[in-house]
């Protein structure tokens, strides 16, 4: 539990918006459809190592990647939840 | 499997060789084939783009309309192993044209040298002189920088006639911009794959026999942005449908992401069973009837298939004769994604391992292993990997178990004791003491929680090997004592490695007759199980005994046989251990006297061998080097070098018994009359070492020469302490070391060992001493002609043999004795090069280029080809060729006259 409070939360956009069946296989991001087409997926990522994955994952599925975003340093203290 | 069947060959999946089947209803796309007619007048040709762009299609239909022949490789996770990657590619070469490049034998003893087969491959494209297309597919799935080096390598170094098109969808590390500025590059990306409106147009109305209004098509371009599985997937969800224009109109007011929009129309339309089937066939990665069958409950895999390819279910054909497919990457993904979503973990795993099942039936152990992972059975993985550890860590091919290990995890792993000693045998590969130790650490630790006599007795023996590396031989002993005990009697390969082990130590401690017993065991018994590896080991472990036992002739013979077969089997490019084998007879032709053939030998050597991939065998190398350089060209100083490189080798190894045989060498070759060295300060030296007048002073044992505590090693010293007037010290030894050396019946040491009487002898002015070690000498070393023990004698010394052998009548053996040029100046005077005139005033030679500098710079130092090829970054052929250029600028027929030449004429 304390590397997930420990690790930095990221957002990554990216192109259309996305049934529940997808939404579950972007986990743990969670996703949120924006108007205008466009889904931001946010979480914590444990490392570069599980960032890579899941643009990877991304990459495998064809879907269009339009911004990624740290949004917190690693140590997080105080900073309020997105 | 049981433990004691045959290895397993490798197989490759002539599948990946195919160049995938179009659909008929492709859609002709003239102005991208025109770019591919383009790239295939140059170097390379790159289409780069994400997934679903249509990059595959493109080239294979490309290929089909031009009919244009081309060379095919699949690229898959599988082939990060550099070597797998290279045999793909020469098979598929070869199925153009068969007598391009031999194959690339995956079962060979040890894997290919990537960069040597490279050059081969080129050299014969070039030589082929035809046009040939390269097709590698999906190239992003090779991650290894190292495969990426050698792609680079082989691009730049191809010639005209070959033509590379790469598909990937990540833009591979290669040398790309320096490609684009010289024009060599033809790049199709996104932009370009795009379908237009005329092909959008065309695809609906020809390909996929539905004509849609100018509207409905607009709306479709601008939804899907031309992308090509967006199309694909609009099309089938549009078959069948009456409302064409209201579900076009749907599609392009919605936001969904256009496959998962799309995907849901599709498998919503689709009867449940053959959804369910689509679904589960998904998590393989090539599908054939008996897996299908294995999947799908209660069809027939074969129809199932043809259905889903028929009804343009995204498979793609992987031959000619509809056996095997493939689903299409990304539309595979995406089903994954809904089985993965719409069971149960557990029955997910189930299903994973029903195919580990029928793929390990079919002996598709790759396939099955990687199924056997995914669905957690880790049982049924550690089982297919161990059927073939043993023969991969005899034949070093260390990637290929590392890769698998790794696939397990950490946490499972850990619990797995048989798996960790594999991982330690990979690890101690490079010699180094941490690595080695961390790994016996980790699976003795394993061993504690999940006890395993048979695996225990394994680690043992590992621990054994170790230990006799560190020259620790009674640790060494009482380990493989205490492995026997347990070991695994059906488990040949380990049983070949407990015997080898111990044959040494017998050497090691004067039992020729014991180790003898242990080869011809083990010879038979890899005869049996046909075990080529053991079998040439056995042989080769014979003629080194033979050799120790002052019988070179015999040695000569066994090794000259071997000779036949090896090249039989691998051609013009024999295995890395055959260069010790060349080793070997350098050293029986040296001790024969006969120079020129063991001048030879050690240049073949030079020619295979890459020491930094196994120290030990290249610090026997730079020593047989370091001996025919004293006797070639003692005051070239090519002797140091050679010296100096194997220092230079083992300096990050755990190996302090080659640091003490490489000393051991340097002082010999110092007190050698020939070498212009003076002994005084390095024989001072290494009497100074603590410890080192005590005859368990540690000696390498790993490759038995004679120089184990009880021989060479302790003839050296005493000659040693006669150089520095310890002569009854020196004596003494002497004594000790012919004693031994006669009861053991090595004949090369005894000669040693009474020449060194005879020095001392001479030192103290006891000429009857001096005259009965002299004739001890003749005597012994007459039988089979011993001379090198002679060389480097005092001038007084040689003539005594001489004397001696020719009274006794010893003909052969005084005639070499007369005609070994025994001072350096008639060495220098026996050469044929270097003789009379001064540097200066030779005749100009042709100026050497700037490359063919640096690669002599680099073999002065004593590097072989292959490590000279390494720094430079080309192949060993190219260092090969370079070198020949040198031999003929500078009038020489080998690399070591080339640097004596060379230094002459003030070149290095």
């Amino acid at each position: 539990m304390s590397t997930a409070v420990c690790s930095p939360i990221y957002e990554i956009v990216v192109q259309g918006h996305f049934g529940p069946r997808w939404c579950e296989r972007f986990a743990p991001l969670a996703a949120h459809a924006v108007d205008g087409g466009t889904t931001v997926l946010r979480g914590r990522i444990a490392d570069q190592a599980a960032l890579h994955g899941v643009l990877r994952n991304l990459e495998r599925t064809g879907v269009v990647l339009l911004s990624l975003a740290c949004l917190d340093e690693p140590s997080g203290v105080g900073r309020a939840r997105v | 499997m049981a433990p004691d069947d045959p290895p397993r060959p490798r197989r490759l999946l002539r599948t990946k060789l195919f160049v995938p089947r179009v659909r008929a209803q492709c859609v002709p796309r003239p102005r991208l084939h025109a770019r591919l007619d383009q790239g295939a007048a140059t170097r390379l040709t790159l289409v780069c783009a994400a997934a679903g762009w249509g990059k595959t299609t493109l080239v294979t239909d490309w290929l089909t309309r031009t009919g244009r022949p081309a060379a095919w490789v699949s690229l898959d996770e599988a082939d990060a192993e550099s070597s797998r990657l290279l045999a793909y590619v020469v098979a598929a070469l070869r199925r153009l044209h068969p007598g391009l490049v031999p194959e690339v034998d995956l079962d060979a003893l040890e894997p290919a040298d990537p960069e040597l087969v490279i050059t081969e491959v080129l050299n014969g494209l070039a030589e082929w002189g035809q046009d040939t297309t390269l097709v590698l597919d999906d190239l992003h799935h090779i991650e290894s920088d190292c495969t990426h080096a050698l792609l680079a390598f082989f691009i730049d170094a191809a010639p005209p006639n070959l033509h590379v098109v790469i598909t990937t969808r990540v833009d591979p590390s290669l040398p790309l911009p320096r490609l684009r500025a010289r024009g060599e590059l033809v790049e199709i990306r996104a932009p370009d794959l795009r379908f237009s409106a005329d092909e959008m147009q065309a695809f609906f109305a020809d390909a996929m026999g539905l004509p849609l209004p100018e509207a409905a098509l607009r709306q479709l371009a601008t939804r899907t942005e031309g992308w090509a599985a967006g199309l694909q997937m609009a099309a089938l969800s549009l078959r069948g449908r009456d409302d064409v224009e209201a579900f076009i109109e749907g599609f392009a007011g919605s936001h969904r992401f256009v496959l998962d929009y799309l995907m849901e129309e599709v498998l919503a339309k689709m009867p449940v069973r053959r959804r369910q089937a689509l679904l589960r066939l998904s998590i393989l990665r090539e599908l054939s009837a008996p897996v299908v069958d294995a999947l799908v409950e209660g069809g027939d895999g074969q129809a199932i298939l043809e259905g889903l390819e028929a009804e343009n279910l995204f498979l793609v054909a992987l031959d000619d004769t509809r056996r095997t497919y493939r689903f299409h990457h990304l539309f595979g993904t995406l089903l994954q994604h809904e089985l993965a979503g719409s069971i149960a973990a557990e029955e997910l795993a189930g299903l994973h391992v029903r195919a580990a099942q029928a793929l390990e039936r079919l002996e598709a152990w790759d396939e099955a292993f990687h199924h056997a992972i995914e669905g957690g059975d880790f049982d049924r993985a550690q089982r297919l990997l161990l059927a073939d550890a043993d023969m991969m860590i005899i034949r070093r091919a260390h990637e290929w178990i590392s890769v698998r290990l790794d696939r397990f995890g950490a946490e499972e792993l850990a619990r797995r004791p048989a798996l960790l000693v594999k991982q330690a045998w990979v690890r101690s590969a490079n010699q180094r003491r941490q690595d080695t130790r961390r790994a016996v650490a980790e699976a003795k630790e394993a061993l504690r929680r999940f006890p395993d006599p048979a695996v225990s007795a394994e680690l043992l023996l590992f621990e054994a090997v170790q230990a006799q590396g560190c020259d620790d031989i009674e640790r060494a002993r009482a380990l493989m004592d205490e492995a026997e005990r347990d070991l695994d009697p059906d488990n040949a390969l380990m049983r070949s490695v407990l015997i080898m082990h111990r044959a040494f130590d017998h050497v090691a401690s004067d039992r020729f007759d014991e180790a003898s017993a242990e080869a011809a065991t083990l010879a038979a018994e890899a005869a049996r199980v046909g075990d080529d590896f053991t079998t040439m080991w056995a042989r080769w472990f014979g003629a080194q005994m033979a050799l120790l036992q002052g019988r070179p002739r015999e040695t000569i013979q066994i090794m000259e046989s071997m000779i036949p077969p090896l090249r039989a089997r691998f051609g013009a490019r024999p295995p890395q251990s055959a260069g010790i084998g060349f080793v070997t007879l350098t050293l029986a032709h040296h001790a024969r006297g006969e120079l020129e053939p063991a001048i030879e030998w050690v240049e073949r050597a030079l020619d295979v061998m890459d020491p930094r991939l196994d120290p030990g065998s290249g610090c026997a190398l730079v020593l047989a080097q370091a001996e025919l350089e004293v006797a070639r060209d003692p005051e070239g100083g090519g002797w140091k070098e050679a010296l100096a490189h194997g220092e230079r080798l083992i300096a990050d190894t755990d190996m302090p018994g080659f640091a003490g045989r490489l000393q051991v060498h340097r002082v010999r070759h110092t007190l050698d009359v020939r070498t212009p060295d003076d002994p005084e300060p390095v024989v001072r030296r290494w009497l100074a070492v603590p410890g080192i007048l005590d005859d368990d002073h540690p000696v390498h044992l790993g490759v038995p020469y004679a120089t184990s505590r009880t021989g060479f090693a302790r003839v050296v010293l005493a000659r040693s302490l006669a150089f520095v007037g310890q002569l009854a010290r020196a004596r003494e030894i002497a004594e000790d070391a012919l004693s031994r050396a006669q009861r053991a019946g090595r004949k090369l040491c005894e000669v040693e060992a009474q020449m060194a009487l005879a020095d001392v002898a001479m030192r103290s002015g006891d000429d009857r001493a001096r005259q009965i070690a002299i004739a001890g000498a003749v005597e012994a070393a007459a039988g089979e002609r011993l001379v090198s023990p002679f060389f480097g004698h005092a001038d007084v010394l040689v003539d005594a043999a001489l004397a001696h052998a020719r009274a006794r009548g010893h003909t052969s053996l005084a005639g070499y004795l007369a005609g070994y040029p025994r001072t350096r100046h008639e060495v220098a005077a026996a050469r044929p090069r270097g003789r009379g005139p001064t540097p200066r005033a030779m005749p100009a030679v042709e100026p050497l280029s700037e490359r063919e500098l640096e690669v002599l710079a680099l073999v002065s130092e004593g590097m072989s080809n292959a490590e000279v090829g390494r720094s430079l970054f080309v192949a060993p052929s190219t260092v090969k060729k370079h070198l020949e250029h040198v031999y003929d600028k500078l009038g020489v027929r080998r690399r070591t006259q080339a640097v004596a030449r060379a230094r002459e004429l003030g070149l290095l």
